[in-house]
């Protein structure tokens, strides 16, 4: 049916936005507050999805989400992401702080360990970590309920993170940091604590966005390069630092990546993120919302 | 007749300058000869001098393929950590793409060797060219990018080139995810294979090695330093920085298509993000803005990996992340850089010095 396409880049289009909006506002947050690229951030996505298969005993792999430990193993995977996220900053990030591009290759080395670390306890092969089984029918096309729940669950948090931003005061403390650092220190903010949070909110939301959408498709070692080369491309396109710039980013490259992959071929969606990331960077390094300068 | 009257003047100075030119450098021989005596004397140039005369020697305690081999890669891998020195270390561009070149120039000479039927030393040097023009294409736009932005930009391009070489569409000599195979060995006999890439990692370095020693490499260092300033005294930044990315495309592209030819192949996995991890966690081990680095670092590596791997496929890498972020964190120049130090004290101490 002619009609069905246009449908499905709409609507796997906003679901992907809306998992990718959870991954670039980390990541934007962690350049914005610490001036950090984050090349570890895709392998916090992958590591989420590994810590819930890990914890897992071979009967509730089976029993799938009816068993009770499923969701613990959630609630425990989501928890050490986030305190790894904490150590990478105290153990390795603080320390090498004041040159860029030593935090960019410590990272970078941070996302091989993982990796790496992930092959050696579970093989270089692919797993996956069960879904909600069954489809809905939505307007002609069949979406399977897990994409639905990552929607609906990207949409929460998406909202909670503004409103936690807005109202809670150590998001209005980073949001201090992130606007000027030197006026936040001399209001009496501690800087590096803000950024040691920001690190530990964007493995946060890498998490749950590894949680929500891993179950979807397969979990396999080198998945975080694809998720920080999209979460680059999002927050290139929307503006470094810039929240709102972040979401809607995040939106056009779901749709422009599903009307690719629809009208086009599906290896070619791949490409679509870093064609994006050298065009704006050619046109608009700025971003369409950003602040920061990039050069 | 007054024309021609100039004209065969300055024909007649031409040629009298000849034999004075000839007679200068004649009497600078001495001097060049006395300064490149001078330089092996120096603690650097003589460990240089044996390591050389080290390597090129092996083959005559082995002639095994597969101990050669590994000389042969740690040879390959210097030429390719030295060149992602000369753009990072040198230059300031950092790279976290240089995957890109390893592969283009894969590819490059392979689709010469298997399909144009060109002989090796033509493939190579065609897969190089392909390599420096399409870094001169991701130079042009890259110009404007600040260190960070730069790494993941070219990270970001080394993998759109992974899932683009992984498209069996792309052209049938391609072949997708199988990529290109049955590409001749540079030579049959692995003795002169390895005598060869030898030569050229030597000739590679030292073109590297007096480039960034002279006035151009100290250009390029003001560039790392402080472009502004670079800027502001005149130098034209745009043009070194292209010339530093053709420079290292060129040589990272020898060093893929001597992969290439070893490897007797090329496939898409050529750009992956590890493949542009090896030369940075070489270089970091090496010594950074120094071309000896990256071959140091990249005989520790090989050798290093060939004793890992026999442990688990895992484990190589894992020590290396493990070590980079060990070195990043606690040491910013390369450790072995404080071990040549010491060494070379020891050296001053034997000279009487």
């Amino acid at each position: 049916m002619a009609g069905t396409e246009i449908i499905e880049v709409l609507v796997y289009g906003t679901v992907q936005g809306g998992i990718f909006a959870l991954l670039a506002m980390g990541f934007s947050l962690v350049f914005g507050v610490g001036g950090i690229l984050n090349q570890a951030h895709g392998a916090f996505y992958a590591i989420t999805g590994y810590l819930v298969y890990w914890i897992h005993d071979p009967v509730s792999l089976f029993a799938g989400v009816d068993s009770p430990k499923f969701y613990w193993a959630m609630v425990f995977a989501l928890i050490v992401v986030i305190i790894i996220g904490g150590l990478s900053y105290l153990g390795l990030i603080k320390s090498v702080q004041e040159h860029e591009i030593n935090v960019v290759i410590i990272t970078f080395a941070l996302a091989f360990f993982l990796e790496q670390a992930v092959k050696m306890i579970f093989g270089d092969i692919g797993h996956s970590i069960p879904s909600v089984s069954g489809n809905e029918e939505f307007l002609g096309i069949f979406i399977p309920w897990q994409h639905i729940i990552s929607l609906i669950g990207s949409l929460i948090v998406i909202a909670s993170v503004i409103l936690f931003m807005n109202k809670v005061k150590i998001g209005n403390q980073i949001r201090a940091v992130a606007q000027d650092k030197e006026a936040a220190q001399l209001m009496g903010i501690n800087t590096n604590r803000m950024l040691m949070y920001t690190i530990m909110l964007s493995a946060f939301l890498a998490g749950i966005a590894g949680l929500l959408y891993i179950p979807t498709g397969d979990l396999a070692p080198h998945m975080g390069w694809g998720v920080l080369t999209r979460s680059f491309a999002i927050v290139v396109l929307g503006g470094l630092g810039s929240i709102p710039g972040s979401v809607i980013g995040s939106f056009i490259l779901g749709y422009a990546g599903n009307f690719v992959g629809v009208y086009i071929g599906q290896s070619w969606a791949g490409l679509v993120p870093t064609v994006l990331i050298v065009v704006m960077l050619i046109v608009r390094p700025r971003g369409i919302f950003g602040k920061k300068e990039v050069r | 007749m007054v024309k021609s009257h100039i004209v065969k003047k300055s024909i007649d100075d031409f040629w009298k300058r000849i034999p004075k030119k000839i007679k200068l450098s004649v009497k600078s021989l001495p001097t060049a000869l006395n300064g490149f005596m001078g330089k092996l004397r120096t603690f650097k140039g003589g460990l240089t001098l044996i390591c050389l005369i080290i390597l090129s020697i092996v083959p005559i305690f082995t002639k095994n393929p597969f101990y050669l081999g590994i000389f042969m890669m740690a040879c390959i891998y210097s030429i390719y950590a030295s060149s992602w020195d000369f753009m990072t270390g040198y230059t300031g561009l950092v790279s976290f793409g240089h995957a890109i070149f390893l592969g283009l120039a894969g590819y490059g000479t392979s689709v010469g060797l298997v399909f144009l039927g060109f002989n090796w030393l033509i493939a190579l040097l065609f897969g190089s060219i392909i390599s420096v023009v399409i870094g001169v294409l991701i130079a042009i736009p890259s110009l404007r990018l600040k260190g960070p932005y730069l790494a993941l930009t070219l990270l970001s391009i080394s993998m759109i080139l992974w899932s683009l070489f992984l498209m069996g569409e792309l052209s049938p000599w391609l072949r997708g995810s199988q990529g290109i195979s049955q590409v001749p060995l540079l030579s049959p006999n692995p003795v002169i294979e390895y005598i060869t890439t030898f030569i050229i990692m030597v000739l590679s370095l030292g073109i590297m090695k007096m480039l960034g020693s002279a006035k151009f490499g100290k250009i390029l260092n003001s560039i790392r330093d402080d472009d502004t300033g670079a800027e502001a005294s005149g130098i034209n930044i745009s043009k070194y920085k292209i010339l530093a990315f053709m420079i290292s495309a060129f040589f990272a592209g020898i060093a893929g298509g001597l992969f290439a030819m070893h490897n007797r192949g090329v496939d898409p996995g050529r750009f992956q993000p590890l493949y542009s991890f090896y030369p940075i966690i070489m270089v970091a081990v090496g010594g950074l803005a120094t071309i000896s680095g990256g071959a140091l670092g990249a005989f520790i590596f090989v050798f290093l990996n060939e004793i890992l791997i026999e442990l688990a496929p895992w484990a190589p890498l894992f020590v290396f992340s493990i070590i980079l972020i060990l070195i990043i964190r606690f040491s910013e120049r390369g450790i072995m850089r404080p071990a040549i130090e010491r060494l070379k004290e020891l050296w001053d101490v034997l000279l009487g010095k």
